[in-house]
């Protein structure tokens, strides 16, 4: 008799992943502009202010692949450098979000009550605005010097020096409105959860609540909220984009892919390959976080809505 | 029915009182003054402006002062567009931005849902495929960057509409297109998905056991069972639709709301980035009670709550 290999639910989700070419090449492109970010500095032809008087706003060349705007400052460049921030923003904000959202929602879920009651008005208050209107209210009632200040207080000056105030008090603003999607999933997966067998028969073995929620509860949640985090992150640079892009957001001389698009937009007419490059990092990268996320949600979670 | 229409009114009204109140203290703690920026003033001018526009008194004192105000739908002085009453200036954009909007909401409506339905009907076929094709590429493609290329395409390469401002109606169609392209999209997966939903329940087969088919059968079997969600997320349709705003009318250089207020934001002019607030939540307030409404006529459970 041959024998059967049993799988495990996670072989099974990744074998199916793996058969999706589109999540496949969103992965690849993921990883590949991640390590661009990371490695700017080694990759990038010129460093992001280099300013050359003898090529300004020329088209893409062999000097400048993808040619220079007016100061003329290689666009290839800054949009390596520009992937930087972009995606920092995106994978920290998330990260935070994640960290906020998973409190508020395992909390708000697991005490139940009036608790449960108040936080979730919150949530419902922020879920029905604009997340726009609310990250540009945020970001501009951030005190910034205050928060290099505080930075210098609490001995942390070279975090201020390494992302600037700017870049950190807009990741504050995103990370405020978008913790609410996740706390709203974590609290309904933890409800659902909390009404399973094992936890019951955790509670009848005398499991202490803190144990039952961090392990037999929250790592039930990790499916799911993997693929909203995958999910978030693409609005997450969607936000920021559009944010540089309007001028509230990465100002020059810091380049974000948005602000590039920004500037790049004043030369739409004779040289639109300003606006064109940024525009298409922007796209790819949401485009291939959003297949990523498909392939991730019919692969662990065939259930889940978007 | 009017108990419920009574206590969403309530309710929707606390919801305003409350984000008017953490708009101030927000546009309050803002460190920096609106009128400490380019070229300094001499203390006693700086007073005297200070006074005008009640800067000098205790915040609680001002919180007072404005709420009274706005209980009067008075908004006071802009900070920035001197001798200029914000409501004025209110008057003056609303209808710019809602005239737009309302293109852009008819365009993803008629576009979406229709594009839904087909698609649904036709699941796994290649309409189906193209479809949500489009519809992925819809919602990663940001409005600033589609709006571009709609500019760029149109106004510049084909030199058939005009890239910018508004005068006569051929200058709406691009702004509109463009700001109605995300929700588009997402009504488009949203009601393909409940109507597949739908499909999938055993009266349809009976219905179609029953020798009905073709227009009857959507229209007056599946649509009716399937579009409640649909309405449900007008709330949300509005609030993509005054994001989209703040960037299109920006690009396109339209003198509406988000425009102004992007520009209030960048200038520090706090009762006009507050009075705008304000009104999106009225205006949000307002879409959900709607929906609450429809929502109670179209499904008979809803109302015995």
């Amino acid at each position: 008799m041959p024998k059967i290999k049993s799988k495990s639910p996670l072989e099974l989700g990744l074998s199916r992943l793996r058969k999706n070419r589109a999540a496949m090449a969103g992965l690849a492109y993921i990883v590949f502009i991640t390590l661009v970010a990371i490695c700017a500095q080694w990759i990038a032809p010129f460093g992001y202010d280099f300013q050359d008087p003898k090529a300004m706003l020329i088209n893409p060349a062999a000097s400048h692949w993808l040619g220079t705007d007016e100061l003329g400052r290689d666009l290839l460049s800054r949009l390596i450098f520009g992937a930087r921030i972009s995606l920092a923003v995106a994978y920290f904000s998330t990260l935070f979000s994640l960290f906020l959202g998973t409190v508020f929602g395992a909390v708000s879920g697991y005490a139940g009550g009036r608790l449960d009651n108040f936080l979730m008005r919150i949530a419902d208050v922020v879920y029905s605005f604009p997340d726009l209107l609310l990250i540009i209210l945020i970001n501009a009632s951030i005190d910034r010097e205050g928060l290099a200040n505080m930075f210098a207080g609490l001995h942390l000056p070279w975090l201020i020096r390494m992302v600037s105030p700017e870049i950190l008090s807009l990741l504050i603003a995103l990370s405020l409105v978008s913790w609410v999607n996740i706390a709203r999933l974590v609290r309904g997966e933890v409800l659902r959860i909390r009404e399973e067998k094992f936890v019951e028969a955790a509670v009848a073995l005398g499991a202490k609540p803190g144990s039952i929620l961090f392990k037999h509860i929250l790592p039930n949640t990790l499916g799911p909220l993997i693929v909203t985090i995958t999910f978030r992150i693409p609005s997450v640079i969607l936000a920021e984009s559009t944010l540089s892009f309007i001028g509230l957001g990465i100002q020059p001389p810091l380049a974000s892919w948005g602000t590039l698009a920004n500037a790049g937009f004043m030369h739409l007419r004779f040289h639109p390959h300003l606006i064109l490059f940024p525009s298409l990092a922007i796209f790819l990268t949401i485009l291939a976080f959003n297949f990523l996320g498909d392939g991730l949600r019919d692969a662990f979670a065939p259930g889940q809505s978007r | 029915m009017i108990g419920l229409v009574i206590k969403r009114f309530f309710y929707g009204l606390v919801v305003v009182w409350a984000v008017a109140t953490i708009t101030f203290f927000l546009m309050h703690s803002v460190p920096g003054g609106p009128f400490d920026s380019e070229k300094k003033f001499p203390p006693e001018i700086l007073k005297n402006i200070q006074a005008k526009y009640h800067l000098d008194q205790p915040l609680w004192k001002q919180y007072g002062f404005y709420m009274s105000d706005l209980s009067r739908l008075k908004f006071g002085p802009s900070f920035k567009y001197r001798n200029r009453q914000v409501e004025d200036i209110l008057a003056q954009t609303f209808p710019v931005s809602m005239y737009l909007g309302f293109w852009a909401l008819l365009i993803a409506v008629s576009f979406g849902v229709s594009a839904g339905i087909v698609s649904a009907l036709r699941h796994n076929q290649a309409f189906d495929r193209i479809a949500i094709f489009l519809t992925t590429l819809g919602i990663s493609v940001p409005s600033f960057v589609l709006a571009t290329l709609l500019i760029y395409l149109f106004g510049h390469r084909l030199k058939i509409l005009p890239p910018a401002l508004l005068e006569d109606w051929r200058h709406y169609l691009l702004p509109a297109f463009s700001l109605a392209a995300a929700p588009s999209a997402y009504l488009a997966r949203l009601s393909r998905s409940t109507l597949l939903d739908t499909l999938g329940k055993p009266f349809v087969q009976s219905v179609k056991a029953r020798g009905v088919s073709g227009a009857r059968l959507v229209f007056k079997h599946l649509l009716k069972n399937s579009l409640s969600p649909v309405v449900t997320v007008l709330g949300p349709l509005v609030a993509m639709l005054i994001t989209g705003s703040f960037v299109i009318e920006k690009i396109f250089s339209i003198p509406g709301m988000g425009r102004y207020f992007i520009t209030a934001v960048t200038n520090r002019d706090y009762p006009l980035i507050m009075a705008v607030t304000i009104v999106y939540a009225v205006l949000i307030v307002l879409m959900n009670f709607l929906v609450d409404l429809c929502y109670a006529a179209l499904d008979p459970r809803v109302r015995l709550k």
